[in-house]
């Protein structure tokens, strides 16, 4: 880039309300890494960024082992733009409890871990010489020995800045029977929020507030003293799940059909899984309070995950294919295989069967390891 | 018609204010759109402001935008949509500009102007890398050894 400019000119002061900008830590910490007069302009992070963020117990049953809400972080990496075009690269990691404890490289859509042959993933990389950028922070209620129970279906929480304050953050979470309850940084229990009488799917932070999507496909918005308020009407959906997902800044509910219409039955006492037959999607028109049905996502895919939903845009990807929805099976039964909607065909696959759009998970691209990964189906097949 | 004008009370006259740029070239500005910036509101308020204001570290050019961001700021009934829309194109211009925008949003004291030049900078860096972000901005100020390795260290990601 042409560059006459002097910006190292700039009084320092203005270079901190840039940096002041900055939101993820990623990119907080990368300012710091660019140069000495920048590194000085602020200390390092501040420590609450090692989770887990905090402690609290699992609802109803208070007896049992203190629990905790760890967190992962969904990243698109890239190589520098003059290494030509961005093929991008989708891995979440699981942040660490402590500082120099290894980090466990997972499936992007569930905690499942991604074992690789040793020799063909670095031990370690170094991360300034490629583009991170973060995408989606998930969140989980776990005890400590990383098992997630499903008295909490899903959680969000809210705020979670690189500058933020930890005693302010609060998960909104979805408790068991669909009811929605918080917990307070500092707090003893859940509280369960008043006055609902319907079953809550999914919890998201959206535009900085917590929103969540009833079954008849509601959205609400949780405000800041946590009553729930209508956003949205009814988007009536015929199917059996609505998750919240948010694209270009539009708030989405996709509605995932299931095989045996939502009916949950039982073989030998356990929950036999309901495959899921399709999904549609549905963008609020927030200005006419309306839901429009999207048949096409053009260069868009959605991730359905085990604990976040979130978008990217196959531009940021390079070479991989959008209009399609990945996602995971909701019963145990199909453990954390992850599946692929293609809007177009109306069809599933699996994704450990189709490199096409595998790709985007696995195998990592040659500047990230450079004696590439196979396609061992004993690494892909558990995990994907 | 001319019953209802002939009672209304005349206009009020617009008060008005210039500035005068490093190249010399004057402003005319509403002293309600003067306002946003906090080192005119000053020399109003210590009546300074008769005489024409020299601005000596800003051009014409510029001058003209940042008068035309504070008029645009000043106007009633702007919904808050069309402004940000507004605010946006208006920030779509040349990094040189940019740059100009900040430093004359500082000296002036004007905070949304401040803010929303600021905030385009800082999406220019999101994302991008250390060495990325060094060329952008045109950065030669080396790291110590120390601080080399402690860099190196923070954006290590270490694997099990």
């Amino acid at each position: 880039m042409e560059n006459t400019v002097p910006w190292s000119d700039l009084p320092k002061e203005l270079w901190w309300m840039i940096a002041k900008r900055l939101d993820t830590p990623t990119d907080v910490r990368r300012f710091r890494s660019v140069c000495s007069s920048w590194r000085s302009l602020f200390p390092p992070l501040p420590p609450h960024h090692n989770p887990p963020l905090f402690p609290l117990q699992l609802p109803l049953r208070p007896s049992q082992k203190p629990a905790f809400v760890t967190r992962s972080t969904l990243y698109r990496l890239q190589p520098p733009e003059e290494s030509g075009p961005a093929f991008g690269w989708l891995v979440k990691l699981e942040d660490s409890g402590e500082p120099g404890r290894p980090l466990r490289l997972l499936s992007p859509l569930s905690k499942q871990p991604i074992k690789y042959k040793p020799g063909t993933f670095p031990k370690v990389l170094n991360t300034l010489d490629f583009r991170v950028t973060e995408i989606v922070k998930e969140y989980a209620v776990e005890v400590n020995d990383g098992v997630n129970f499903r008295s909490v279906a899903k959680v969000a929480l809210f705020p979670d800045l690189a500058w933020g304050d930890a005693g302010e953050c609060a998960v909104v979470g979805i408790l068991e029977g669909g009811k929605l309850g918080y917990w307070r940084y500092g707090g003893e229990e859940w509280s369960v929020i008043e006055g609902q009488d319907c079953h809550f799917d999914d919890v998201m932070v959206y535009k900085g507030q917590f929103y969540a999507v009833d079954r008849l496909g509601t959205v609400s918005w949780i405000d800041p003293s946590f009553r729930v308020v209508p956003f949205s009407p009814p988007m009536c959906g015929g199917g059996d799940r609505k998750h919240l997902v948010e694209a270009g800044g539009d708030l989405y509910v996709v509605d995932r059909y299931l095989d045996n219409c939502g009916v949950t039955r039982y073989r030998n006492n356990r929950e036999v899984g309901s495959e899921t037959v399709k999904f549609r999607v549905y963008r609020l028109d927030q200005e006419w309070g309306k839901w429009d049905e999207v048949r096409r996502l053009g260069d868009v895919i959605l991730f359905l995950g085990d604990h976040s939903c979130f978008s990217v845009s196959v531009q940021e990807f390079g070479g991989c294919i959008g209009n399609c929805i990945y996602f995971t099976e909701l019963s145990d039964l199909y453990g954390a295989k992850v599946h692929v909607f293609c809007m177009e065909e109306q069809n599933i696959k699996r994704v450990a069967f189709s490199p096409d759009f595998l790709r985007i998970l696995w195998p990592p691209p040659v500047w990230i390891s450079p004696s590439p990964c196979s396609l061992d189906p004993k690494v892909i097949w558990p995990v994907f | 018609m001319s019953s209802s004008s002939s009672s209304s009370l005349p206009p009020c006259p617009k008060k008005m204010i210039t500035l005068k740029s490093s190249d010399g070239e004057t402003f005319q500005i509403e002293e309600t759109a003067a306002l946003q910036s906090k080192t005119l509101e000053n020399m109003i308020d210590e009546n300074c402001a008769s005489t024409p204001i020299p601005l000596r570290s800003i051009n014409g050019k510029i001058l003209a935008k940042v008068v035309e961001f504070c008029n645009k700021h000043a106007e009633v009934g702007v919904d808050a949509e069309s402004l940000h829309a507004w605010d946006a194109e208006f920030v779509n211009v040349e990094y040189t500009t940019l740059f100009d925008y900040i430093l004359a949003a500082n000296f002036l004291e004007i905070p949304t102007l401040l803010d929303l030049a600021s905030g385009v900078v800082g999406d220019m860096i999101k994302g991008k890398t250390p060495d990325e972000i060094r060329k952008m901005f045109n950065i030669n100020d080396a790291f110590s050894p120390e601080e080399e390795e402690e860099v190196r260290r923070a954006n290590q990601w270490a694997f099990e």
